[in-house]
């Protein structure tokens, strides 16, 4: 056990700190704290600016290799820069599905012509991507998927329908899972495409959440000409179950420090009303606290984990553990508020009200509160299917 | 920056686990008996684990609460019936809080110790609850001056250790009156032991804050033990136990219990890991950290050894299976840890209220 950070890491917070304190300010100053879940809709032009901003600083791909156009950082580092992200509330990033998932991928899978091609944009901030995964019939099950891409004229082209697709409507392109031999069944005979988004035959279409924002789009592909296949034509399947491995969970410790300032606010709230002297409250208050504090101890325990290659039982754990976290904090913000929690609530910056309606979606996202009680049982603890 | 036991302390786990499957299990104690012969001497000899945490100047080897958490935790999957955690966990932090080497010499030889809290407590929040004789388990005897406290090992121990607000005075064991109890849990006794006024020598706040942390986090580690040995017999008695022809493992009901319990045990485990870094490293928010260590744990041990029983159906309610070792243990071991709520409530007064101790 060793909780501190290398001098060599504080100096690489200090340096995050300071650049961001410099930079978050004029017309990137409206920005903070928005743009995050359950807002991902709010000024979209201006966070494209500001993912063009962190570019020319440099703070874009931090963890991808130098040789492409990355920063090399250590998984520590990352943290450090998620974690003061963060803290300074600077603005949901709108760059994050090509540096974190299309990106890797193409390291991974690409030809150096594809390399070439599509990492330089993502490192600029000059070509956003959205994910073509989930469709309205392959959302727990993606192996049901039903869209397909038919090579006419040696040219991919898409058919099907896509869903939960967030970024759609601003994305300059789309990686898209879609079967590729139409004898297939399940796993087999998938690909994946890369497809522009803005052509004739795309079409993205607003979901509006029960949030009242619309943050994510359906989209149909009607014959829009694929512009690449990343990975061997057939192979698309374990492309998309590595590109969703890629997280190697950094990112959960500057979510739990976005989630500590939603607590704060609710703990302000609780303050400031009577329900700081109502004992089942306080329990509830101080419960949440210390699970926050045990969601951050389990990240940094995970990483150890993947520092030395191993994969500990807690790495499973992540998604259920912070989406019913963040669920709890919804409903603990509601009984703070009590008799006022009948009209939206702003407290210190936080939209409570915002954070309870979305925090509905964490535990159905990324593989719903049930799936991952599967795959616990299954893989972290060897139960039989 | 590294969340994680060492190469040493991951070998000194792996050793103690091996080294506790050789020796008697609960059953040997299951009816009332005392600790198995030779159990004791053998920790004390061969190990020397009472030792592990005490400086080197007052005879130890020196080592973390975070290396003798290890060991707690082996303990708490074996539940070797010995009296460990009254010697080592509750008496011998208070004696290097007091700095009594002679007492320390004693332990060492091979005497057994334990420790009890009489009356009124130190000025200090979180010191409620965090050693043994909580509040609501001292009461006043015939006497004025006395208190009786409900104390592990407390009719066999060799030495009594006692805390009267910030006084450490240690007891030769026989010349107190001690009344053996039906402990909840056969495999550690507990009687109730009269401790009179007066007397010990003044320990500074901070190191009995410390011993407290201490008391408190290794209890929290035998916890997280016991869970993950009641999780890994559970787990395995779902993939061996058929019903309507399919292993009961295989039952989305069975698997999402066990993945909760997963959460519960891997969680506990992390907070007290962190609470013992953070008395290792005397971090400044050791209190809360030894807190949410408390509540988490304390839960963990509870609900999962819960779930054992309930998931081995009729055969884990049964005297000869061994799923009520940890059961009984764990609530036990939640008297002497302290209720999770109150923990809580601690937390909730430096949360809300700004209170200084905490924050």
């Amino acid at each position: 056990m060793d909780l501190r950070f290398s001098a060599e890491d504080e100096r690489f917070r200090e340096e995050v700190r300071d650049w961001l304190a410099d930079h978050l300010r004029g017309p990137f100053a409206a920005l903070r704290g928005r743009g995050g879940l359950g807002d991902m809709d709010a000024f979209v032009p201006e966070r494209i600016a500001w993912e063009q901003e962190l570019a020319r600083g440099g703070w874009t791909c931090l963890g991808w290799p130098m040789a492409h156009g990355g920063r090399g950082a250590s998984l520590f580092q990352e943290v450090i820069f998620l974690e003061e992200y963060a803290r300074a509330r600077a603005p949901g990033r709108v760059g994050h599905i090509g540096e974190g998932l299309l990106g890797p991928t193409v390291i991974q899978y690409g030809t150096p012509a594809q390399q070439a091609r599509f990492l330089p944009p993502i490192v600029a901030g000059r070509e956003l991507w959205c994910q073509g995964y989930s469709e309205p019939e392959a959302g727990s099950d993606l192996a049901n998927l039903k869209t397909r891409a038919v090579l006419e004229d040696g040219q991919w082209r898409v058919y099907g329908q896509k869903v939960w697709t967030s970024l759609a409507g601003d994305a300059d392109a789309c990686f898209v899972l879609a079967r590729t031999d139409p004898a297939s069944r399940r796993h087999d005979g998938i690909s994946c495409l890369l497809v522009p988004m803005r052509q004739p035959g795309v079409r993205a279409v607003p979901i509006r959440q029960m949030t009242g924002s619309a943050e994510f789009f359906e989209v149909f592909f009607d014959g829009a000409a694929a512009e690449d296949v990343v990975g061997p034509v057939g192979a698309g399947w374990k492309v998309a179950m590595s590109t969703l491995a890629y997280e190697r969970g950094a990112s959960t410790l500057g979510q739990q420090l976005a989630f500590l300032v939603e607590l704060e606010a609710v703990i302000g709230a609780a303050r400031r009303s009577r329900a700081a002297t109502d004992p089942i409250l306080r329990d509830r208050i101080a419960s949440l606290w210390m699970r926050l504090q045990v969601m951050r101890h389990n990240a940094l325990r995970t990483l150890s984990h993947g520092e030395m290659g191993t994969l500990g039982r807690e790495a499973f754990l992540t998604k259920l553990y912070w989406a019913t976290w963040h669920r709890d904090l919804g409903e603990l913000a509601m009984d703070v508020l009590g008799d006022d929690a009948g009209a939206w609530t702003e407290v210190d910056g936080v939209d409570l009200h915002r954070l309870y309606l979305w925090s509905r979606s964490d535990t159905i996202y990324a593989g719903t509160n049930e799936i991952q009680k599967n795959l616990i049982a299954q893989r972290a603890l060897g139960m039989p299917r | 920056m590294r969340f994680g036991l060492s190469e040493e302390q991951t070998a000194l786990a792996e050793t103690a686990r091996a080294w506790l499957a050789g020796l008697p299990g609960p059953v040997a104690t299951a009816d009332g008996q005392p600790y198995p012969e030779g159990v004791w001497s053998r920790i004390v000899e061969e190990q020397g684990w009472p030792l592990v945490a005490v400086p080197v100047a007052l005879g130890g080897w020196g080592f973390g609460v975070t290396e003798l958490m290890v060991v707690f935790e082996a303990l708490g999957r074996a539940l070797t019936p010995c009296p460990m955690f009254a010697t080592a966990a509750a008496a011998v932090p208070l004696l290097v809080a007091a700095g009594d080497a002679d007492t320390i010499a004693r332990v060492a030889a091979g005497a057994t110790a334990t420790a009890a809290r009489r009356g009124a407590l130190v000025d200090d929040p979180w010191m409620w609850g965090a050693t043994i004789g909580a509040d609501n388990l001292v009461s006043q005897g015939g006497n004025e001056e006395d208190a009786i406290a409900l104390v592990p090992d407390g009719a066999t121990a060799d030495v009594v250790v006692a805390i009267d607000g910030d006084r450490v005075a240690v007891y030769d064991a026989a010349m107190l009156t001690r009344e053996s109890a039906k402990s909840l849990d056969p495999s550690r006794p507990v009687a109730r032991v009269t401790l009179p006024g007066g007397g010990g020598v003044a320990v500074a706040p901070e190191a009995l804050a410390r011993a407290a942390a201490t008391t408190t986090v290794l209890l929290a580690a035998e916890q997280v033990g016991l869970a993950d040995a009641a999780l890994a017999r559970t787990v395995e008695y779902s993939k061996v136990r058929h019903q309507y022809g399919k292993a009961i493992g295989s039952f989305q009901a069975v698997q999402h219990r066990c993945a909760e319990m997963l959460l519960a045990v891997e969680s506990a485990r992390s907070a007290v890991w962190y609470a013992a870094w953070a008395i290792d490293a005397g971090a400044a928010d050791m209190a809360l950290a030894v807190a949410t260590a408390a509540s988490m744990a304390g839960e963990a041990g509870t609900w999962v050894s819960g779930e054992q029983i309930q998931l081995h159906g009729g055969i884990g309610f049964t005297w000869e299976h061994e799923a009520h070792h940890g059961f009984k243990r764990a609530r036990a071991n939640l008297a002497l840890l302290g209720a999770p709520h109150r923990w809580r409530a601690r937390a909730a007064a430096a949360l809300l209220d700004g209170e200084g101790a905490w924050t």
